[in-house]
């Protein structure tokens, strides 16, 4: 008895020592653990499409960089109500030390490193639980995620780094590629392009024989960051850190690839059956461009008449008309024509007004619900840009001219003029998109259209948000 | 007659003497007698002698025996029975029993010590209910019936002797006096130790202290009585019967909570009752008389075994276990009347407002003059509204507790019901707690086994009058009823037309009429714990405890469409609003140990080894709906639609795991020391960190035992003993350790399921560990009449659990992290003094007066709550009211203004301290600096416990001493009053009135400018309250059994009936306080 007791009890406690750590590991129900996330396939896709989602949030893609704040701070809008609901005004004036534009700038630092820290998590999983990937699935998703790490830094070196001429050796942003709670030194601009192009060295390479966009064409490829759109934004960081033959061949590789088309002006101009039918993204020129599931209260509350017109954010028509130049030759621009509407009196940029079209399914083409990430006519200013000799350039620029209904421009243009055109064609072409004031940085342009005030190189460099600057110890000199 | 009783024990002599091998086993029901003996003829072979009338008379006979011996059997028939029988050569031989068999035993009882009489002690025959007195010489008579065995001598303030009854048996006995009742042991809910060779820091009280200190609030009564158990006062909640209080045993271990990185409050001690873990407000919730005794567990020494959850001390709670071989029925009542306390309320009557309203210069208009004429009306006709009264009540509570206990030397059970009905002193603020528990419990000579179902259902309502403050604003020349008793819609609606605005002020007493649930909680409890025990030999026994506990419980909230809330609002279907908030909690509880206790000479140990299994879910979830249109109609069924697309709720699990070990040492119950070791493990902490390492070790010297004092009358008792140990607190969240991937649409892109990152977790987190160390010492002197104790500690918070800001470069804004240190250091002592003391009339008078002193200083501080400090003190220029801060090297609790030299009476301005010292009009947020702190530097009570016959008279008060405060009242509604609400008394004097006026209060005006955050409203707040005065009779026993009863008592008591403050604020603001009267009856059948 006394034995038999003795013997129980001690199986009783090896039972509980073995099974202990098990008992302690408890996972909640409403959310999902690391381990759990990334033991499937499946997992590693969920992961990849919360990335997604996260750009495609109105912190960033989704809104703020594009048709908002970095719009705003491009001029595509006049001067706004104080007493409007979209506060913009500041950002308007380029006052980068009120509140509202550290309002901004906090919530796309913020939501942009977070979004980094999902991409690391994935790269990082890729390694560690390598087996449970196939290896055209490895290639996909380290490739895709390396490439947006090097997609939102880019972006983040283009609004709080220093210009690249001037500031390619000073501290610029941090680039991060692990996930724990250090804050790290910031980079210089100059690393922040060699990580940038090392990654998407790396996203290329994989997605280069995995990628279906590449061989088959499949069209709800743009939406993610595909071969063809690593290869775009390669062209697009190469030619802002001064590599023209480089950015010139990655840009090639795009346009060459044959995938995508311009828009036709029947497509563009569409009126058949109303708004739904016409193509005001151009959707076949985008080589990466980001879904907004809910992009449509955004809009109405940007480009919809909303009892008074200075709620909206719009330009005059005589604006306009100075935009798209229509006293020289721009009446015939589609982008004038189709993409200007009337409502309530006013005229709005009709870029982005999408009617809902209940009837398709998600993965139908839509034309509603969609941001612009890289465009192929930005392929072609690059190469314009990058060309040998101006003749060269302006026949590039000419081929997108053709396309949105305008003239040619004499192939014996000048540096300058080419130049010039080209920053015509920046304005018209991403009115309302966020490249423009990147691009403005880029060349380092003393005006912007519409402002009568001179940039400095403050003007081209938002401030690193207060809270960073307070936790992270290596911000100091 | 002395032959008789000769032949009686003779009989016996020879029945005890055979044993027989013969085991009966009998089940009989209402047989006779004859057919018994029959049955034990044919099982024994014994024949039975008899003649027939001689069992004409005879009972039928009940009896169910299993193997047992026959001479076992047989007295247990004739016991009923007017025979006797004799065993002689295998026959049972049965005769008439002779009237005389009675034996009339007579004695004396005498005091051990003075060899005095003592009288009035009960004498009882053991098993039955007969029982006398002794007389005023010390004298008692009692007839003895057959088959009793022993006689037991009671007597309150003395030990309980047993006396055997025996033949030639001299019955003069001497009592000794009880001095330590229950303090012989500390239960400390794993281990019982010895409290002489125990080194922790540990008190126990018992059931009787804590009811006649407070019959009906265990806190209360704690805190009276242990001075390092400290209830955190709240002028907010006040007496609010629903809230549930703040508690803390010696200090704050853990940062305030600023986020979510704790859950619930950081700073609860760990409550143990019957040896399980239970919250707060099943603490709250227990039924006093089913409390047996409170132990507060304090040092290393006694919390470490707790592991990670004894950081905050414990408080273990034992209830009544069922005596064995008695039933008895016990019905107790309290009723108790609690009356809100609306003493430290000096509003002005209506004449005076309306006269303070034309001073401050109301008057200065058209509009003004208009609608004073109106209210002089009003106060010409005699509206003087006395608007505190109108949302208060006077409480009826009544608390009923009704239990049935007894059994056999084997099986015993307890039932208990029990229903605690309370109201508020705010109007239909209500409690109502019932309860039920069943105990059972199995005792063999080896196992014990013991089954304990406890259901609990609480139902409560807040007030639907809302804030009591609220009601002090309203002005006295408002009528709130028409001549009709019906509610004004409106208490001022002057219409002045021309354009002028007039004045309409809605009565707030309207929305009272509308059907509305304020936050009615229903909350189910059930509780099972299983307890058993297996005694190897005396000095080794195993225990086995499995506790199960479920709790569900709903939150209701209904506003009608007619509330004044949703004035404006036009569509139907957003009008009256109701939430239901659902919540489920499921815990189990698994301990098993293995105890040692033996003595080897001198030597004397003690090993306790154990683990214990647990794991506590929680799942809640709430719905709001809207859209009510009747407001008869509050189900949640009747919503128009949801106030929210989806719902909100939490869901967590934690299991925790641990072993303990503890060893105690004894020499000679002179030196002893303690070692714990206790390994613990949790769900919630990080992956690196899932397991933590706890331990003690304290020394202690029973220096009265020493030689040299062993004889001492002057000194009995003197015990010093010292701890040093590491425990800890982990209240974090459940899942905070853990990476964690949020699912849902929002995450989600081009139709596929996103997953995001919602935290950073941290794999190192884990538990908050506190360094305790204590000196402790235990003194009686004078024949035990002065007795002294204290304890002084040092407890050090090393990785206190605080969020950190991260850069957000990170991708996360902040996470959780051991980091920060917290000391609380301080002393606490009791003295108590013997003043009279006559066992023998039943008189004494004991004294005790008990202090603490605590200091909680934060060592160190986490960028976090540096970067609240920081952005507390940006974003709020302008400070009116007091506010946390967090400054490393100052206390918790400190109090940060801009120091003050008082109002300037020239200009009337503020004159204010730079932080550099000089003088200024300006006040500014920079210059903000420690000005006092809202603990009491001294902290404690005063007791009386007054006995005689019967009688206890019983006072406590309790004192703070050296606190600041941050005067409220002062500020509110003495100076920066909105002049249109009523005020205090003292602002009638409009504060600076003038050049050369000499006044504390800046000048009141019409249109008021805020006061800032100012030393001058930070006040010492010296107080003494009265917290309870009880008076208690216990019935004598001849009285009682003469109705039948074994016990009788009756209890007054009154709580908190008075406050003497060295300041004047209003205590109670959103609930006025209670004073509580209550009365109590205890019966035992």
């Amino acid at each position: 008895m006394k034995r038999t007791i003795l013997i129980i009890g001690i199986l009783a406690i090896g039972a509980m020592f073995s099974g202990c750590k098990k008992f302690l590991d408890v996972q909640p129900k409403t959310s999902l653990s690391e381990e759990q996330l990334f033991t499937s396939e499946a997992g590693f896709q969920q992961a990849l499409s919360g990335v997604y989602g996260q750009l495609a949030g109105s912190n960033l893609y989704g809104d703020n960089l594009s048709m908002g704040f970095v719009s705003a701070l491009a001029q595509n809008y006049s001067t706004l109500s104080t007493s409007a609901g979209i506060s913009l005004q500041q950002t308007q004036l380029l006052n980068y030390a009120s509140t509202e534009v550290a309002g901004y700038t906090n919530a796309i630092w913020s939501s942009s490193y977070s979004a980094i820290a999902a991409a690391n998590k994935i790269i990082a999983n890729t390694e560690t639980n390598r087996s449970v990937l196939t290896n055209n699935s490895y290639a996909q998703l380290r490739g895709e995620a390396l490439a947006i790490r090097a997609f939102i830094h880019f972006d983040l070196l283009r609004m709080f780094g220093p210009e690249y001429t001037a500031g390619a050796n000073l501290k610029a942003i941090p680039y991060k590629k692990d996930v724990n709670e250090n804050a790290i030194i910031p980079a210089t601009t100059a690393d922040v392009v060699k990580f940038a192009l090392a990654d998407l060295k790396e996203a290329a390479d994989l997605l280069l024989t995995v990628d279906p966009i590449v061989t088959s064409d499949l069209r709800s490829r743009r939406n993610k960051l595909n071969y063809y759109g690593v290869k775009a934004l390669e062209a697009r960081i190469r030619l802002y850190s001064g590599d023209k033959s480089g950015a010139a061949t990655a840009a090639n590789v795009v346009i060459s690839s044959g995938k995508y088309a311009f828009v036709t002006q029947a497509a563009a101009g569409a009126i058949s059956s109303g708004l739904v039918v016409r193509d005001r993204l151009y959707f076949n020129e985008q080589v990466f461009m980001i879904r907004v599931r809910d992009i449509l209260p955004t809009v109405q509350r940007y480009f919809r008449f909303r009892g008074t017109l200075d709620q909206t954010l719009t330009r005059t028509p005589a604006n306009f008309a100075t935009l798209y130049e229509t006293s020289s030759g721009g009446g015939t621009d589609i982008r004038f024509v189709y993409r200007l509407e009337q409502d309530g009196g006013g005229l709005f940029p009709s870029k982005f007004w999408q009617a809902s079209t209940a009837t398709t399914t998600i993965t139908d083409n839509l034309l509603d619900q969609y941001v612009p990430g890289i465009r192929l006519s930005e392929m072609y200013y690059i190469l314009a840009e990058t060309a040998e000799t101006p003749a060269t350039g302006v026949g590039y620029l000419n081929t997108v001219r053709q396309n949105r209904g305008l003239s040619n421009l004499a192939t014996t243009l000048t540096a300058t003029d080419l130049t010039a055109a080209i920053t015509k064609e920046y304005q018209k072409e991403f009115y309302a998109e966020g490249q423009l004031f990147f691009y403005y940085k880029r060349i380092k342009a003393l005006r912007m259209q519409f402002r009568n005030i001179n940039m400095t190189p403050a003007d081209y460099k938002l401030p690193i948000p207060d809270s960073e600057l307070q936790f992270n110890p290596n911000y100091g000199n | 007659m002395r032959l008789t009783i000769v032949i009686i024990i003779a009989c016996f002599l020879q029945v005890s003497a055979s044993s027989f091998a013969q085991k009966v086993t009998l089940t009989k029901s209402n047989a006779s007698l004859r057919s018994v003996f029959k049955e034990l003829n044919q099982q024994t072979g014994y024949n039975f002698f008899y003649t027939d009338n001689l069992l004409e008379n005879s009972s039928p006979v009940t009896i169910n025996v299993k193997d047992a011996e026959l001479s076992a059997v047989l007295n247990q028939i004739f016991a009923a029975q007017n025979l006797d029988f004799v065993i002689r050569n295998k026959t049972v031989v049965i005769k008439a029993s002779e009237l005389a068999r009675q034996e009339i035993i007579s004695g004396f009882v005498g005091d051990a010590k003075e060899r005095k009489p003592i009288p009035g002690v009960t004498v009882s025959i053991k098993g039955t209910k007969s029982a006398v007195q002794t007389d005023k010489n010390g004298k008692f008579t009692i007839s003895i019936p057959q088959g009793a065995t022993s006689l037991e001598f009671r007597f309150i303030g003395y030990k309980t002797v047993d006396v055997p009854i025996s033949p030639n048996s001299n019955y003069t006995i001497y009592m000794e006096e009880n001095q330590v009742t229950l303090n012989e042991t500390v239960i400390t809910g794993m281990v019982d130790r010895k409290v002489s060779t125990y080194t922790g820091a540990a008190k126990t009280i018992t059931a009787a202290e804590l009811k006649a200190v407070s019959p009906v609030n265990i806190f209360a009564g704690i805190a009276a009585l242990d001075p390092s158990f400290r209830m955190i006062p709240n002028n907010k909640i006040g007496g609010n019967i629903n809230a549930l209080p703040e508690v803390t045993m010696r200090g704050q271990t853990s940062y305030p909570t600023l986020g979510s990185e704790l859950v619930g409050n950081p700073n609860t001690p760990l409550f143990i009752l019957d040896g399980f873990q239970v919250s707060l407000q099943a603490i709250v919730d227990l039924d006093m008389n089913q409390i047996a005794s409170v132990t507060l567990l304090k040092d290393a020494s006694a919390t470490a075994m707790y592991g990670s959850r004894g950081g905050n001390g414990v408080m273990v709670v034992t209830t009544i276990l069922p005596p064995r071989g008695k039933v008895e029925v016990s019905i107790t009542n309290n009723f108790t009347l609690s009356s809100p306390d609306l003493s430290v309320y000096h509003m002005l009557n209506a004449e005076e407002k309306l006269d303070f309203e034309r001073r401050v210069g109301f008057l200065n208009s058209y509009r003004g003059q208009a609608i004073n004429a109106e209210r002089y009306k009003a106060v010409v006709s005699g509206v003087n509204t006395d608007w505190k009264s109108i949302p208060v009540q006077t409480g009826i509570n009544n608390r009923t507790n009704l239990s049935l206990r007894g059994g056999d030397q084997s099986l015993t059970f307890n039932l208990t019901f029990s229903g605690n009905l309370l109201q508020g002193v705010m109007k239909e603020q209500d409690r109502k707690n019932y309860s039920g528990s069943f105990t059972l419990s199995y005792k063999t000579n080896k196992l014990t086994f013991q089954n304990n179902t406890i259901a609990t259902q609480v139902i409560s309502n807040e007030s639907p009058y809302g804030e009591f403050s609220q009601y002090l604003d309203l002005n006295p020349y408002w009528k709130p009823y028409d001549e009709n008793g019906n509610i004004n819609k409106y208490l001022e609606n002057i219409n002045l037309g021309f354009g002028v605005a007039g004045s309409v002020v809605l009565n707030p007493l309207m929305d009272i009429n509308y059907n509305t649930i304020n936050n009615r909680n229903k909350n189910f409890n059930l509780r099972n714990n299983t307890t058993v025990r297996y005694d190897f030999s005396k000095s080794l026994w195993f225990n086995g405890a499995l506790g199960i506990t479920k709790v569900n419980g709903t939150i209701d909230n209904f506003y009608s469409a007619l509330d004044s809330r949703f004035d404006g609002i036009a569509d139907l279907s957003a009008r009256g609003s109701y939430s239901k908030d659902n919540s489920d909690a499921f815990t189990m509880d698994g301990t098993g140990s293995v105890n040692y206790n033996k003595n080897f000479g001198k030597h004397g140990i003690t090993v306790y080894a154990g683990f214990r299994l647990a794991s506590t879910s929680l799942n809640s979830y709430n719905v709001s709906t809207q859209g009510f249109p009747f407001d008869r109609l509050d189900n949640i069924l009747f919503a128009a639609q949801y106030l929210n697309s989806r719902p909100t709720g939490t869901e967590s699990t934690i299991n925790n795991l641990s072993y303990t070990g503890s060893a105690n040492y004894s020499y000679d119950n002179r030196y002893f020391t303690d070692f714990t070791y206790t390994r613990d493990g949790s769900s919630a902490y990080g992956e690196n960190n899932k397991f933590g390492n706890f331990w003690s070790a304290g020394l202690g010297w029973n220096i009265h035992n020493e030689q040299f004092l062993k004889d001492s009358r002057t000194i009995n008792l003197l015990r010093i003993r010292g701890s040093y140990g590491s425990t800890g607190t982990s209240v974090q969240d459940p899942y905070a350790a853990q990476f964690r991937y949020n699912l849902g649409t929002s995450t989600g892109y081009f139709g596929e399921v996103g997953a995001f990152p919602g935290a950073l977790g941290n794999p190192n987190l884990s538990w908050q560990q506190v360094l305790k160390s204590n000196i402790g010492i235990a003194s009686s002197f004078l024949d035990n009449r002065l007795t002294f104790n204290a304890e002084f500690y040092n407890e050090v918070t090393q990785n206190a659990l605080t969020t950190v800001s991260l850069a957000p470069s990170t991708g996360f804004p902040s996470y959780t992290e051991n980091l920060g240190k917290i000391q609380n250091k301080g002393l606490q002592f009791d003295l108590g003094y013997t003043i009279l003391s006559d066992p023998r009339k039943g008189l004494k008078w004991n004294v005790s007066v008990n202090a603490a002193t605590n200091k909680s200083v934060l060592k160190e501080l986490s960028g976090k709550l540096k970067a609240f400090n920081a952005a507390l003190n940006k974003n709020n220029a302008d400070q009116t009211s007091e506010n946390a801060q967090f400054i490393e090297g100052q206390s918790t609790t400190a109090i940060y203004a801009v120091r003050s030299l008082g109002i300037d009476p020239v200009t009337g301005q503020e004159v204010y301290l730079k932080a550099d010292g000089t003088p200024t009009f300006v006040w500014d947020v920079n210059d903000k600096t420690y000005v006092g702190d809202t603990r009491p530097k001294w902290t404690g009570a005063i007791n009386s416990n007054f006995l005689y016959a019967g009688f206890a008279l019983n006072f406590s008060f309790n004192y703070n001493y050296g606190a600041d405060l941050y005067n409220t009242t002062l500020l509110n509604r003495v100076e920066a009053v909105d002049a249109r609400n009523n005020v205090d008394r003292r602002a009638y004097d409009l504060g600076w009135t003038g050049p050369g006026s000499l006044s504390p209060y800046r000048r009141i005006t019409t249109s008021p400018t805020p006061t800032k955050l100012t030393s001058r409203f930070v006040q010492r707040d010296n107080n003494i309250q009265l917290s309870s005065i009880n008076l208690s009779y216990q019935f004598k026993t001849a009285l009682v059994k003469k109705l039948g009863l074994q016990n009788l008592s009756v209890s007054a008591t009154t709580n908190n009936l008075g406050t003497f403050s060295s300041i004047e604020i209003e205590r109670g603001t959103d609930n006025p306080f209670a004073r509580e009267y209550t009365f109590g009856l205890s019966a035992r059948f």
